[in-house]
């Protein structure tokens, strides 16, 4: 009987505390939208250096156990796929360059001149659900919300949605569902993504695109997201299904560049 | 063991996929009321949604609260379970 009572006791205590718990982290998740995500930036900015030295301390881990031969082979392997993507990536550059005319180089030559900060990647590219990452560079440093991130290459990897102090949020151009109006070739479609680097369209068949081809994002100063790398269509149907890829292996990427919005609009 | 996959799936949450997040919180919400996975939830968030609600709602701190509380009747009724949580 007293069993009994005792259990059913821990079971009303446990039952109140789960739901306090639960309505104190909803109330906190309200109060920070009150305050326009100060909490956040704040707890973001806290966190992000735990992350990255809890990084810091795998690879080390990893470089001095018995696993280091193992990721000295990976690391091997990672190397020849960062240098095939870079080849990827400086064709793409290539025709990205040929295309453009006089007025186009004078107009990079004013870009080059724009103060751009260059900035370590402080997350890991996969674990966010939203298509996000986190840099470390806040407003500390003259980043700005919408400024653009780019590849080191010029590839424009997103926009800074969200400003802390040390640290900044970046959204993929490509995150899951984000639709983006792109150009390529002077044929305009929309890009919907497929998660960080990939993205698909549908375009009338007789549309003229060419696989390997630069994709423009217009609303981001024109700037090159990605390459055509695949167009699947079948007889029966008036579409066909583009996709396109940043030809960046992400796990290259170290360091990106951001740059201000309001460059001078670069004509494709 | 409790403790282990709250561990694991913190780690999943600042590093790995954002699937391990769902799967750890799965796992020990079958067997205990976890409402540190509620926690695990709000950190993903914290750290990766943007500010502004624009970009959308706060998708892990809701699935954390959903399966916390929706597996709630499941664990109790199939479940043998010791009302620790």
């Amino acid at each position: 009987m007293n069993w009994s009572r005792r259990s059913s006791d821990r079971e009303s205590s446990s039952l109140k505390r789960a739901l306090f718990f639960t309505i104190i982290v909803v109330a906190v998740g309200m109060i920070d939208v009150g305050l326009g995500g100060q909490l956040r930036s704040f707890a973001r900015d806290a966190l992000t250096p735990f992350a990255n030295s809890m990084t810091t301390a795998w690879r080390s881990f990893l470089t001095f156990s018995d696993l280091s031969t193992r990721v000295d082979l990976l690391e091997r392997v990672q190397v020849a796929e960062d240098e095939a993507a870079r080849l990827k990536e400086r064709d793409a550059l290539f025709q990205f360059l040929a295309r453009e005319n006089a007025e186009l180089r004078d107009i990079a030559r004013v870009a080059g001149t724009v103060d751009s900060v260059t900035a370590p990647i402080a997350s890991s590219f996969r674990a966010s659900p939203y298509g996000t990452f986190v840099v470390a560079a806040g407003w500390q440093s003259g980043v700005e919300e919408g400024a653009l991130v780019l590849s080191s290459e010029g590839f424009v990897l997103g926009t800074i949605a969200d400003v802390g102090l040390r640290t900044a949020t970046v959204r993929f151009v490509f995150a899951p569902e984000a639709r983006v109006e792109a150009t390529s070739d002077a044929n305009a479609f929309t890009l919907i993504g497929q998660g960080l680097t990939t993205a698909t369209a549908r375009v009338p068949v007789e549309t003229p695109l060419v696989i390997g081809a630069p994709v423009y994002i217009p609303s981001l100063n024109s700037l090159p997201a990605g390459i055509i790398t695949h167009i699947a269509s079948t007889t029966a149907s008036v579409y066909a299904d583009i996709y396109v890829t940043l030809p960046t292996s992400l796990n290259s990427i170290r360091h990106i560049r951001i740059v201000p919005r309001d460059l001078p609009t670069i004509p494709e | 063991m409790r403790g282990f996959i709250f561990l694991a799936t913190l780690l999943c949450a600042l590093f790995g996929p954002w699937w391990g997040v769902l799967i750890g919180a799965t796992a020990v919400s079958l067997r205990y009321r976890a409402y540190e996975m509620l926690l695990v939830g709000a950190i993903a968030d914290v750290l990766w949604l943007p500010n502004s609600l624009a970009w959308g709602m706060p998708l892990m701190l809701y699935a954390t609260i959903a399966i916390i509380w929706i597996l709630e009747p499941v664990r109790r009724e199939l479940f043998i379970t010791d009302g620790l949580g």
